[in-house]
């Protein structure tokens, strides 16, 4: 505007009645997350790690769309992808680790549901239906079943946030208009909140899971910094495991224990921030 | 003026924003409202926008906390800049509704010589920030870039945040996990 701002009283009433407005609308934009018992789905892990077990041995590849099943469909033994030249099936561990058998991420072997991302898998290359590298507009419009697409919150126009009631929130980011990176949950961090209504990766890993368990699913993964400081001192620590195809990324909370966003993209640190 | 506490109640402020404390919100509003009210009056084209620019500004932040990731100390660069892009969000749906084609300059930013002006009631606060933040304000909101690039161009990673909000968020989890108990 051409004219001055407001000085005095004029500026603090200018001041009052959009402070008054915030607060009001804060609960509507982002209602406070619900706290759940922490409950980590001990049978399903310990099928998971069966499954990916198996699964390590192959490699990443894609699943089409026309997999999707309903929610009650059992899992199809013949999706499984043939192992792909161009992939290893497992990183090379470095002589510290483990004489484990590395187990690593595959892509979306097993069926899911496009409206529950409970059922969906995280790959190096998928986050469900998302697939890194593709078009962004195109993969993004395969959200709307299961999320709301929240366009106002962030004026970044090369990202997305999406929201579910009872999940976490989902962030596609757009580089020259193909998918370059989804982060998955960005709730407080010591919420142990939709661990279960969560993408997990084939092994089970995802929100809610504790870097004891990470380490035990892939003894490969390794430590790629942190934000704020090591976790000891209150920072975030970035624990990831990678393959030809990217990078997985699960960022502690603040208890130093448990993820609380999962970062899947070709750099293995997430955004400093998503909306500037 | 920005003094030297307060920078260092950004960080802190981020994470009980991040933790979902409305208080906080309200701390945040108090502490920035009037900066961004007067870099919006700067950019906006009547009062009834300068509201909408700062509220949702103000709710950006709420809404993004736990997202983001400061490289410096202060907040205030991240909001100025946040305020500018739905500013140029608020032009494009206005002229949205003002015609069916866009003019052709819409997405151009504004010349040197407009920007600067932009800033002309916000300068003080500006040049009371540290220098990386002086330098993150200069490079968005003169020169046009997204604060990611701002960062990238600076040299400031993820891992280069202070010690400082690593020592806040030290404090604040304590105190989060003693209510927990």
């Amino acid at each position: 505007m051409n004219t001055e701002p407001p000085l005095g009283d004029d500026f603090q009433r200018l001041l009052v009645g959009m402070k008054r407005s915030v607060l009001d609308r804060a609960d509507d934009v982002r209602p406070r997350p619900v706290r759940h018992r922490h409950v980590w789905p001990v049978v399903g892990l310990v099928a998971l790690l069966a499954v990916g077990s198996v699964s390590g041995a192959y490699a990443v590849g894609l699943v089409p769309h026309d997999l999707f099943l309903a929610p009650t469909a059992a899992p199809s033994p013949t999706v499984s992808e043939p192992p792909s030249p161009s992939t290893p099936a497992a990183e090379t561990p470095p002589a510290s680790s483990p004489a484990t058998r590395s187990v690593t991420p595959t892509s979306t072997a097993k069926p899911f549901s496009i409206d529950d991302p409970g059922t969906w898998t995280t790959s190096f290359r998928e986050v469900g239906p998302i697939a890194l590298g593709a078009p962004y507009v195109g993969e993004i419009d395969d959200l709307t079943s299961a999320y709301t697409r929240d366009n106002e919150s962030c004026p970044n126009p090369n990202v997305s946030f999406w929201h579910r009631t009872g999940s976490v929130e989902l962030v596609v980011e757009n580089t020259d208009g193909v998918v370059s990176g989804v982060s998955i949950g960005l709730v407080s961090p010591t919420d142990p909140s939709y661990r279960t209504t969560a993408p997990t990766t084939a092994e089970g890993a995802g929100i809610g899971s504790t870097l004891a368990q990470l380490k035990t699913l892939y003894p490969d993964i390794e430590n790629t910094g942190n934000y704020g400081g090591s976790g000891a001192d209150g920072g975030f620590e970035y624990w990831s495991i990678h393959s030809a195809d990217g990078y997985i990324t699960f960022v502690l909370g603040a208890d130093n224990s448990h993820v609380g966003q999962v970062w899947v993209a070709a750099t293995p640190q997430p955004p400093s921030e998503f909306c500037g | 003026m920005t003094d030297p506490e307060d920078r260092d109640d950004d960080a802190r402020l981020l994470v009980r924003l991040a933790l979902g404390d409305k208080a906080a919100l309200a701390v945040a509003f108090d502490r920035f409202a009037p900066t961004v009210t007067r870099y919006a009056w700067a950019i906006a084209p009547s009062r009834m926008d300068v509201e909408e620019l700062v509220q949702d500004t103000l709710l950006t932040l709420w809404q993004k906390a736990a997202a983001i990731e400061l490289p410096t100390e202060s907040l205030l660069p991240w909001l100025l800049v946040v305020c500018r892009n739905h500013a140029r969000n608020l032009r494009r749906r206005q002229a949205r509704a003002e015609s069916d084609s866009l003019p052709d300059d819409l997405e151009a930013p504004p010349a040197a010589e407009e920007a600067r002006e932009h800033l002309r009631w916000v300068r003080a606060e500006i040049d009371a920030l540290p220098t990386l933040d002086r330098r993150i304000c200069e490079l968005c909101l003169l020169e046009g870039r997204s604060y990611s690039e701002a960062a990238t161009i600076l040299g400031l990673s993820v891992g280069a945040v202070t010690k400082r909000v690593s020592r806040s968020r030290t404090r604040l989890k304590k105190a989060v996990m003693h209510d927990e108990h």
